[in-house]
């Protein structure tokens, strides 16, 4: 019994001994504190004017604060392969979890995608679609289809067409440019001319500027995107030509966007999709959080009228 | 309380003692070094966030000068106050002479990566790189009608301005700055600068301490405008800096993070030092292990000293303990001998004495217990042999008388009543006539062994008869006596004569006999022992020594025994018994 209580006593002072230390060294520390961002992700875009990637970062900047636990930090690459590597480095010093990214056709900036030990997701171009844990794009060849419908519909038979396209290389203006030419009735396929203008209002005006004064007159303007569509409009009512209808693409909100354009009859109509940056977010999460998410989203294509 | 007890308890009390001790020291040492770490870390970062600002807020404060400067030259003037329909070679000039400012500019301050010129309209525009990617108006751009309304714009990196630059410096870091420039009191344009921050931005990458520890800086809208390049600023939340300063604990990628902020510029800048705890930590954690190692060593010199003190305190006592219980069982051959404090010496040596003194008594002890036997054994012998003597004495006289021998008869009986007196237990002392009486008995047996040579003639007043002297006293000295003086002597008339003679408190017994006289030397001898007590000299008989001792030890003042030749020339043997007053009464 003696020898009992004499280990109790030695065991209490050992144990009062090292609760004590461990408090000290557990105190010496402080309070737990905040949390910051649970996930950081790079957007690495091309362009921010052009009107997919400008509304893109519009709708990144309006959901700031809506997600706590998510930051996304913005690069933009002028259109530039190189740049947009640099980009990407950028974002990898900077600690990202997930790139999601609209390539440049460029082969050095999907092969960075491909050797990239973080997820990847990739917007609009095809061509890099297969180094990407997820795909995300418009229903391009749709929107395309979609408008050609409606203007064949729009007993238009008579028309003649200048499609206003965005570059030769990237998917993005392929799909739209196929979908529209694929689904015209060869007559109107027949009498319509397609111009590049770099998804650039400015562009768009100059060239469509540039094709009056040539004496050519076309009475539907199609452009890939509602800007350029828009850029045409500026050319045509500057020089005072009529009975031209024009459409356009993307049907994004806001001053001198699709839909307002549609609403100010500047336009006659336009193709809205779903939400890129709400899919973009939700697979990134999905991603992120390790919950099985869609390899390729299409964003479906609707006719605004 | 047992030894080890005791030691057990001692060294628990040495052990919370000294625990608590060091517990409060490493505590309250590393307590407040951590608070002055704190608080020194603080004022270094807020004094370091005060340069910093200083120099941002000066680089500002140098474009607007040379914006003030811009704004009220001609050139800038002129450009916007030009008329609507001017002259086309005029305009040109105009515009030029404002690209030749920027140009000239430019060379001098190459941190100003584009400047621009705008009409207050929007529509029109110079610079030295930039252009205007869409066609539009100005008047959509939030910076410039912040000018126009308020004369000053400041704006960071912003991709989707409808401003590009040649250079393609627009993924760099840089400020716009735009400022309205004015014509008295009518704003005309806005004028624009936009502001490389990359020296700045080299300078805070400059500033890591280490690869965890930054700086950075963020604007009003919570953009992270500058900063080294790392994995943990852009997961900072702007919407921890409420205050105008302060301390924020922050949990990023698994690590901890002090956020020590500052406002500046009307709250526009924040400037965060970022400092991962873990290695702030790590020099207080190397504080505290150095702290804690040197308290465990102490720790342990403490409770080893305690442990030695104690054991070397409790030890002998242990020791002392342990043979205490040993001498409580009965084993006295035990001894402390212990080399220790002094107290405890006492006591050991304390206990020394009380054992040998313990063993003493016990060996007295036993030694009475066996004088006591051996007086049982001697008093059973004596009960025994005087009744064996009486009757063999019987028994001769009885065959005697039967074969009428008388002699023998007479012999028997003297022998008897001589065996009576001489063998009978009782009191140190007995009446005079009683050993009168066996002195008598004692004479005539040795007249009949000798055939009568001798007479003898026994004094005795009646009144002295019950006198009580020493037994045995007188036997003794009679015997030496006849046999040394009477049966010694060649003589036909020898006579031993007893008188006894009344003193004060005591009597005279006078021994004489005329037969053989005491040579003179064993006389002188004998006297000086008797009178001295002293017979360490003495070689004779045991009779006269007894005696003497006797009367030496148990009798009054003056009482003694002494030799001495009186005129007539008998050896005499003279005994005075005398009591004390009191024990005479």
């Amino acid at each position: 019994m003696q020898k009992y209580d004499k280990l109790t006593k030695i065991l209490s002072v050992l144990v009062i001994t090292s609760a004590a230390l461990y408090i000290i060294y557990k105190t010496s520390g402080q309070s737990e504190g905040v949390f910051g961002y649970d996930h950081l992700i790079g957007l690495s875009l091309p362009n921010a004017l052009v009107s997919i990637n400008e509304n893109l970062i519009h709708d990144v900047n309006l959901n700031e604060n809506v997600d706590k636990d998510v930051n996304i930090l913005v690069k933009e690459a002028q259109d530039n392969a190189g740049q947009q590597l640099k980009d990407i480095i950028d974002l990898e010093e900077h600690g990202i979890d997930l790139l999601i990214i609209s390539p440049i056709h460029d082969a050095a900036v999907f092969e960075k995608i491909q050797s990239m030990e973080i997820p990847v997701i990739v917007l609009n171009e095809r061509a890099a679609m297969d180094y990407a844990d997820s795909f995300i794009r418009y229903d391009n060849w749709g929107a395309g289809e979609l408008m050609a419908r409606h203007i064949s519909s729009a007993k238009a038979s008579e028309a003649s067409i200048l499609l206003l396209s965005g570059n030769e290389i990237e998917s993005v203006s392929k799909e739209r440019e196929e979908g529209f030419i694929f689904n015209l009735p060869k007559a109107l396929r027949d009498r319509t001319e397609k111009i590049y203008c770099n998804w650039s209002r400015n562009e768009a005006q100059n060239k469509m500027k540039a094709y009056l004064v040539s004496g050519k007159q076309a009475t539907i303007v199609v452009a890939l995107s509602d800007q350029m569509s828009y850029g045409a409009y500026l050319s045509t009512d500057k020089l005072r030509v009529h009975d031209v209808r024009f459409y356009g693409m993307n049907g994004f909100e806001g001053d001198d966007n699709g839909l307002d354009l549609v609403r100010n009859n500047i336009l006659d109509n336009s193709v809205k999709f779903e939400n890129m940056y709400e899919a973009m977010m939700k697979v990134a999460l999905e991603i992120l959080k390790g919950i099985p998410h869609e390899k390729e989203v299409i964003l479906k294509a609707e006719l605004v009228r | 309380m047992n030894g080890e007890n005791m030691k057990n308890k001692l060294i628990t009390f040495n052990l919370i003692t000294i625990s608590l001790v060091i517990l409060i020291i490493t505590m309250t040492g590393n307590y407040f070094y951590q608070k002055a770490m704190t608080k020194s870390r603080l004022i270094y970062t807020t004094e370091l966030q005060k340069q910093l600002s200083n120099s941002f807020l000066l680089k500002i404060k140098s474009v607007e000068n040379t914006l003030e400067v811009l704004s009220k030259t001609d050139a800038i003037v002129n450009y916007l106050i030009r008329p609507e329909r001017i002259d086309l070679s005029d305009g040109i000039l105009t515009e030029q002479k404002v690209r030749d400012l920027f140009y000239s500019y430019g060379k001098i301050y190459p941190e100003f990566l584009s400047m621009v010129l705008i009409s207050k309209d929007g529509n029109d525009y110079v610079s030295n790189d930039s252009y205007r990617p869409v066609d539009d108006s100005f008047k959509k751009e939030p910076w410039f009608n912040e000018s126009m309304e308020q004369g000053y714009s400041y704006q960071f990196y912003n991709a989707i301005r409808n401003l590009k630059s040649w250079k393609m410096y627009d993924n760099q870091t840089f400020l716009s700055i735009a400022k309205a420039v004015k014509n008295g009191d009518e704003n005309i344009g806005v004028l624009l600068i936009d502001l490389s921050l990359q020296e700045l931005r080299d300078f805070y990458s400059e500033l890591e301490l280490d690869t965890d520890n930054f700086f950075f800086l963020m604007n009003d809208d919570g953009q992270v405008v500058l900063s080294p390049a790392n994995k943990i600023v852009h997961r900072i939340k702007s919407e921890w800096f409420t205050d105008d300063e302060g301390v924020v604990r922050a949990n990023l990628l698994n690590r901890k993070y002090n956020l020590i902020y500052n406002k500046y510029a009307n709250k526009k800048l924040t400037i965060v030092g970022a400092y991962d705890v873990l290695k702030e930590q790590d020099v207080l954690k190397t504080f505290f292990q150095l702290s804690l190692s040197i308290a465990m060593v102490a720790f342990a010199l403490a409770v080893s000293w305690s442990i030695f003190f104690v054991s070397k305190v409790t030890k002998p006592l242990v020791k002392l303990s342990s043979l205490m219980k040993k001498a409580s069982t009965g084993n006295l051959e035990v001894s402390f001998d212990e080399n220790c404090d002094s107290e405890i010496r006492l006591l050991g040596d304390a206990f020394n004495k009380m054992v040998v003194k313990i063993k003493e008594l016990l060996g007295l002890v036993y030694e009475e217990k066996q004088h006591n036997r051996e007086v049982e054994l001697q008093v059973m012998q004596e009960q025994i042999k005087p009744k064996f003597i009486y009757n063999i004495l019987d028994t001769i006289s009885g065959m005697a008388k039967k074969k009428e021998n008388f002699e023998v008869v007479n012999i028997s009986d003297l022998m008897s009543d001589f065996l009576r007196v001489y063998l009978k237990k009782g009191d140190g002392v007995v009446p005079l006539e009683e050993e009168l009486k066996m002195v008598m008995s004692y004479l005539e047996i040795q007249r009949i062994i000798n055939k009568g040579v001798f007479a003898y003639d026994i004094a005795c007043p009646k009144a002295l008869k019950a006198f009580m002297i020493p037994r045995l006293c007188l036997q003794p000295l009679v015997e030496n006596s006849v046999n040394h003086g009477i049966l010694g002597a060649d003589s036909e008339e020898m006579l031993l004569r007893i008188s006894v003679m009344d003193e004060e408190n005591g009597v005279t017994i006078l021994i004489e006999d005329n037969g053989s006289r005491m040579p003179s030397s064993i006389m002188r001898q004998l006297n000086y022992n008797l009178s001295h007590n002293d017979w360490d000299e003495w070689e004779g008989g045991i009779g006269i020594q007894n005696v003497g001792k006797r009367l030496w030890n148990n009798f009054g003042k003056g009482s003694g025994l002494s030799y001495y030749i009186n005129r007539k020339g008998y050896t005499v043997a003279k005994l005075t018994i005398l009591y004390d007053e009191q024990e005479g009464e």
